[in-house]
């Protein structure tokens, strides 16, 4: 069981890889939403593991699918989403160790940045924080009594602009490193001007904020700086080459 | 899942190797789904092993060496109309390990008191 072909070694991976996905495509006619969503779920899990890993893994599961459609028909639905359900914690405990396997060369640390849950964390978190501010921003200026500058306004709302645009290239495993960078411009809009635009939106914010202000500047500036760190770091990680991790049972042996 | 012992095998990758040897006995390599459905068969379950759990057993048993592995001809498939599968065999090693692990599971448990005999 061997393959002797004289092709560089990741020429002969990507082939490979290449080769799978197009094996994989193929539906039973039986399958329905829920092999879809497997095969999603399959390709959420896999999205950032070195190609040929992840068409491996995608293209086991396709098979394994159109073969129990092709042996239960139509009622295969139960136990193919039983069987996905199920495996969930050993697709993730897979996917961990593939990972670590990945991330063995990395700089010491920035392991959690790998994470692409983190990253989904954070952005829906800036996102939420941004909605928030510009609401409060909205609704003060129709009732009236908006009292700040117009373009800390402009800015917090360029800043949920680009959280929205940097959420939505996040899903994108190839973009990911580009994600972060417009992630660490919107976090900076958002915080850095954020809050201040929120403190012009009520009275209690202002006179909470003269009370303690340079208490506030400093919080404001240090979740500024963590933010943009954060999403910097994380775009320099997902910029970086990835390495291929070693999946022995991968080869043909 | 439960614990390791050094050198043991865990009930799933019994079961895998189990039932792998006798398909590969009926008609050399084995595929996933057919796996899952002879282990199945074997212990008279009607849930199939989750896809998660048994693609992570095969692997760790490939880093082993006690399994090894290679994706079918793309004509074959092709032909059928299906997904490549990816074909296994036991090898010798996973062979022996079974039957040690079998062995060792049927022995009976040596009495604490020959351990001060």
């Amino acid at each position: 069981m061997s393959d002797a072909r004289l092709e560089p070694e990741g020429a002969l991976e990507a082939d490979r890889a290449l080769g799978l996905e197009a094996s994989a495509r193929p539906l039973h006619p039986a399958a329905g939403r829920i092999d879809a969503a497997v095969i999603g779920w399959c390709r959420w899990y896999t999205a950032d593991l070195p190609d040929e890993v992840a068409a491996g893994r995608r293209a086991e599961l396709a098979s394994d699918l159109f073969e129990e459609r092709a042996h239960s028909g139509a009622g295969a639905t139960a136990s193919i989403l039983g069987r996905a359900i199920r495996g969930i914690p050993a697709d993730l405990a897979w996917r961990g160790a593939r990972l670590r396997g990945g991330a063995l060369g990395a700089p010491r640390g920035t392991f959690p940045l790998a994470m692409p849950a983190l990253a989904h964390l954070a952005a829906i978190a800036l996102v939420a924080w941004g909605v928030f501010v510009v609401w409060r921003v909205a609704r003060s200026v129709l009732l009236g009594d908006w009292h700040g500058a117009a373009d800390v306004a402009e800015l917090t709302a360029v800043g949920l602009v680009l959280a929205l645009v940097g959420s939505w290239l996040l899903m994108v495993a190839r973009h990911r490193g580009f994600a972060g960078l417009v992630l660490a411009v919107a976090a900076y809009l958002l915080i850095r001007f954020g809050t201040y635009a929120l403190v012009d939106t009520s009275v209690t914010f202002t006179e909470f904020f003269a009370s303690s202000t340079a208490q506030m500047v400093l919080l404001n500036r240090v979740a500024t700086g963590a933010a943009v760190l954060f999403f910097l770091s994380m775009s320099a990680w997902w910029a970086a080459p990835t390495p291929a991790a070693p999946e022995p049972d991968e080869g043909s042996r | 899942m439960p614990r390791r012992r050094e050198g043991r095998l865990v009930d799933l990758e019994v079961d895998i190797l189990g039932a792998g040897i006798e398909l590969q006995a009926d008609g050399g390599d084995f595929y996933g789904f057919a796996l899952a459905k002879r282990i199945a068969d074997r212990s008279g379950a009607s849930a199939l092993t989750a896809h998660g759990t048994l693609y992570k057993a095969l692997g760790r048993l490939a880093e082993r060496g006690l399994v090894e592995s290679e994706w079918e001809d793309p004509a074959i498939a092709a032909a059928e109309g299906r997904p490549r599968r990816r074909l296994y065999r036991v090898t010798g090693a996973g062979v022996a390990a079974c039957r040690t692990e079998t062995e060792q599971r049927t022995a009976p448990a040596p009495s604490p008191r020959s351990a001060f005999a």
